[in-house]
C-alpha cells in the first residue's frame, strides 16, 4: 500500500505540476516515509510550487503547512496562519467542541465472564509460519493491546480469533467455551464483536444501504424473521435506533454506505458489532483514517464496553492510542509476542520500541 | 435536472433506436409508414398475435429470471440455453419413463425433473467457480454445446420416434402436456408457471435471509466471509436456482408448445435471456417487462416481414442497438445525468 502511494506521488511530481492537491497523502506511509515525503514538499515549496494538503492529522498540519483552513460539515469554519494557531484551538475547530480528556478507570471486576483465552495458537500458511503465540488470557473488563509494526501477524491473529482463518494448532476459548472449530457466524453468536482494519472490504457492503449492512450480522436473527421472511419494519426500527444512538449522519436509511463519510461508516460497524452486549470485542485499528471527533467517539465506546465487563483485544499501530486505552500491552513481531507487560506510568518506551523492531532489550544490553 | 435527465436519456435512446430502424427499413427499400403499421398490427392485430407474444415471452421470463438470480450473487450465467435443453431432456425422459402417471402427479414431476437437470447443468460450473475459481462465463458457455449435442444424440437414438424418419421424439403422453389456455391459440399454462416463479423469486431474493446472503455475496464476497456468510454455499445455491429456472423453461417449451423433443426447440432463448436480465436490471419485475418487450419486437417484426418484406433480422439488429445504447447511456447522456 505504502509503495503504491509513493508511486502515485512520484508520478505527480514527475509531471512538474504547478499546484499539487494531496488528499490524505500520508495515510499509508510510515513515520520515516512521511518525514521524507515532507522534505520533498518543502523543496517544492522553495521552488515556488503551491501545495494543498488535506489531512486530519494535527501534528502534520503544524509540521508542514503555512496556512490552514478548517472545514466542518461542508462549511468553512476558520482560516488562519499556522503559526498563529495552537493544536488545541485547531482540534476544537475541527470537532466543534472541546475534546474530552479520556480517563481510564481501574479494572472493574473479573466476574463478568471467564474471558477470551488463546492457548498456544499457531498458524502456518504455505509452509510459512505466520503466528506462534504463547497462551494469553484477556480478562473480563480488560483491554489488551497488541502493538507492533503493521504486517507482523496482527491481521492473522484477529482472523484466527474470528475463525476467518483456521489456526494450525492451539485452542481459542470464550467464556469457557472452546470455539476453535466453530464457524465465524457461531463465534459471533457466542458474543464476539469484530471491527476490521479494512472497513470497506471486510466490514461493509458499500453498495448496500444502512439497514442491509446492519443485516450482515443479524439476517439470521430470529427476532427479524416472521414466517421465514425478513420483516422490513423491524429491521428498519433496529437500524433507526442504531443511527440515533451512535449519531450516524446520513440523509436516510436507504443511502448506500458508499456515500457516508469514513467516520459514519465506522460508527455503523460499531453499532452493529456492539449490539447485543458482546462478551469480547476484537478491534483491529478501529480509529485508522478517522478524524479526531470520530476517533474519540470510538475510543470512548471501547472504554464503555470495558466498564461493562467486555474483554477487548485492541490492535493499533498508534502508540498514543495504545498507551491511552490498554491495561496490558503485548508487543508482536513476526507473529510472536516479544513480551506482555502491564501499561503503567513507568513503562519503558524505548524498550517497547526495540521489541517492536524484533530485539529483546536484554540482548541489546549484552551486545553493548 | 437529474430527475428529468434520467427520463430524457431513455427518451433519447427511444428516438435514436427509432431513427436507426427507419434507416434500416429505407435501406431495404420498403415504405416506412407501411412497415410500422404492419409491425404494430403484427403485435396487437389479433388475439392470436398477442398470444404469440406471450408464448415467446414465457421461456424468456423463466430463463431471464434464472440469469438475473445468478447475477445477483455474482454468477454470470451464459449457459441458460444449455440448461433449457437439459430441462427439455428431463421432461421427455420422465414423461416416457413414468407414462402411466396421472397429470396431477406427472406435471409436478416433470417440473421438478427439469429444475434438477437444469440446476445440475449450472451447479457444475458454479462448483468449479466457487471451489477452483474457474470462470463460469467460459464453462457455462461450453456446457451449452454439450447439452445441445446430447439432445442431438438422444433424438437420433434412444428417444427417436420409430415411426418417423426425422430426428425427433414421439409425442409426449397427454398427462405430461400443459393445458392450452384458449382452444384456438398456442398459449399454454407455462405462462402462469413463469409468473408464479416471478413472485417466488422476488420473495426469495428480497425477503428471505437466503436471498439477502446471495445479494451480499454478489456485492462483496470478502465482507461476507468476514461475517460468516459462506460464499461457496451461496454460489452453489444461486447457480442451482439459476439453472433450474432455465430448466423449467425447457420443460414448458416441450410440454406446453412442441409436445415432443426435437433439435432447435429454442431459437436462442438462453442467450436473449442475458439481455432480458440486463434490461430488467436483474429484478423479477424488470425481467417480465423486458421479456414482453423483446417478445413483442420479435413477433412484430414477423408481421412486418409478412406484409412488407422487411427481413426479421432487423429485430435482432435493433435489439443489439438498444443494448449498446443502454450500456453506454451514462456516457452518451452525461450532460443530462450530472447535477449541473
Amino acid at each position: 500500500m505504502g509503495e503504491q502511494q509513493r508511486v502515485e506521488i512520484i508520478k505527480l511530481l514527475y509531471r512538474d505540476v504547478e499546484l499539487l492537491i494531496l488528499d490524505e497523502p500520508t495515510a499509508m506511509l510510515t513515520q520515516q516515509e512521511t518525514e521524507y515525503f515532507f522534505e520533498v514538499l518543502r523543496k517544492l515549496r522553495a521552488d515556488g510550487h503551491s501545495v494543498i494538503i488535506i489531512t486530519h492529522r494535527i501534528p502534520e498540519i503544524m509540521n508542514i503547512t503555512d496556512r490552514v483552513t478548517v472545514l466542518r460539515d461542508g462549511c468553512n469554519v476558520v482560516t488562519a496562519k499556522t503559526s498563529e494557531i495552537t493544536e488545541q484551538e485547531l482540534s476544537q475547530y475541527m470537532i466543534g467542541r472541546q475534546l474530552h480528556s479520556i480517563q481510564r478507570e481501574p479494572i472493574v471486576s473479573d466476574a463478568g465472564n471467564e474471558g477470551l483465552v488463546l492457548e498456544d495458537v499457531s498458524l502456518k500458511e504455505n509452509g510459512r509460519e505466520r503466528l506462534d503465540l504463547p497462551s494469553l488470557r484477556i480478562a473480563s473488563g480488560e483491554i489488551v493491546c497488541v502493538a507492533g509494526v503493521d504486517g507482523n501477524g496482527q491481521k492473522e491473529l484477529v482472523e484466527v480469533i474470528l475463525g476467518i482463518r483456521k489456526q494450525s494448532s492451539g485452542t481459542i476459548k470464550l467464556d469457557g467455551v472452546d470455539m476453535s472449530s466453530l464457524s465465524v457466524l457461531k463465534r459471533k453468536k457466542l458474543g464476539i464483536g469484530y471491527i476490521s482494519d479494512d472497513r470497506q472490504q471486510d466490514g461493509l457492503v458499500m453498495d448496500m444501504n444502512l439497514t442491509d449492512n446492519i443485516l450482515l450480522k443479524t439476517h439470521t436473527d430470529k427476532r427479524f424473521i416472521k414466517r421465514g421472511l425478513i420483516n422490513d419494519r423491524l429491521v428498519w426500527e433496529d437500524t433507526q435506533k442504531a443511527v440515533e444512538e451512535y449519531a450516524i449522519k446520513t440523509p436516510d436509511l436507504k443511502t448506500p454506505l458508499r456515500y457516508l463519510s469514513g467516520g459514519n461508516q465506522q460508527k455503523l460497524i460499531l453499532a452493529r458489532e456492539m449490539a447485543g452486549d458482546p462478551k469480547a470485542i476484537v478491534a483491529h485499528q478501529p480509529t485508522r483514517g478517522l478524524d479526531i471527533g470520530a476517533t474519540e467517539f470510538v475510543q470512548q465506546q471501547l472504554l464503555q464496553r470495558r466498564a461493562k465487563g467486555c474483554c477487548i483485544l485492541l490492535i493499533s499501530a498508534d502508540l498514543e492510542e495504545v498507551l491511552l486505552l490498554s491495561d496490558r500491552i503485548a508487543v508482536i513481531y513476526k507473529g510472536r509476542f516479544m513480551g506482555v507487560f502491564p501499561n503503567t506510568k513507568d513503562l519503558n518506551l524505548s524498550h517497547m520500541g526495540l521489541m517492536m523492531a524484533g530485539r529483546t532489550p536484554d540482548v541489546r544490553e549484552e551486545s553493548l | 435536472m437529474k430527475r428529468y435527465g434520467n427520463f430524457l436519456s431513455f427518451l433519447g435512446i427511444a428516438v435514436l433506436t427509432l431513427a436507426i430502424s427507419i434507416l434500416l427499413i429505407l435501406m431495404v427499400g420498403s415504405n416506412v409508414n407501411q412497415a410500422f403499421v404492419s409491425f404494430i398490427s403484427g403485435i396487437f392485430g389479433s388475439v392470436y398475435s398477442v398470444s404469440e407474444v406471450l408464448v415467446k415471452a414465457t421461456p424468456l421470463i423463466l430463463t431471464g429470471l434464472g440469469v438475473a438470480v445468478g447475477a445477483r450473487s455474482g454468477f454470470i450465467n451464459i449457459g441458460a440455453e444449455g440448461q433449457l435443453y437439459m430441462g427439455a431432456i428431463a421432461v421427455t425422459c420422465i414423461a416416457f419413463w413414468l407414462h402411466d402417471l396421472p397429470a396431477i402427479v406427472m406435471i409436478p414431476m416433470v417440473m421438478l425433473g427439469g429444475f434438477v437437470f437444469g440446476g445440475v447443468w449450472s451447479v457444475i460450473p458454479g462448483f468449479l467457480k466457487a471451489r477452483f475459481g474457474i470462470s463460469e462465463v467460459i464453462t457455462t458457455l461450453m456446457f451449452n454445446y454439450i447439452a445441445i449435442g446430447i439432445v442431438g444424440v438422444l433424438v437420433r437414438t434412444v428417444l427417436k420416434d420409430p415411426s418417423s424418419s426425422l430426428p425427433m421424439s414421439a409425442f409426449l403422453p397427454d398427462s405430461a402436456t400443459l393445458p392450452v389456455l384458449m382452444s384456438t391459440i398456442r398459449l399454454h399454462a407455462g405462462l402462469l408457471i413463469a409468473l408464479i416463479f416471478v413472485v417466488l423469486i422476488w420473495l426469495l431474493v428480497w425477503k428471505t435471509p437466503f436471498g439477502y446472503e446471495m445479494r451480499a455475496v454478489g456485492l462483496n464476497p470478502r465482507a461476507c466471509k468476514c461475517s460468516g456468510i459462506s460464499v461457496y454455499k451461496n454460489i452453489l445455491r444461486s447457480s442451482m436456482i439459476s439453472g433450474g429456472l432455465a430448466g423449467i423453461a425447457g420443460v414448458c417449451e416441450v410440454s406446453g408448445l412442441h409436445h415432443k423433443l426435437l433439435e432447435g426447440i429454442s431459437p436462442g432463448y438462453g442467450y436473449i435471456a442475458i439481455i432480458v436480465a440486463l434490461l430488467g436490471k436483474n429484478h423479477p419485475v424488470g425481467v417480465v417487462i423486458a421479456a414482453l418487450g423483446i417478445a413483442a419486437l420479435q413477433v412484430g417484426s414477423l408481421g412486418m416481414q409478412r406484409i412488407t418484406g422487411v427481413p426479421t433480422s432487423i429485430s435482432s439488429i435493433i435489439l443489439g442497438v438498444v443494448v449498446l445504447l443502454i450500456l453506454a447511456r451514462k456516457s452518451i447522456f452525461r450532460r443530462l445525468l450530472t447535477d449541473e
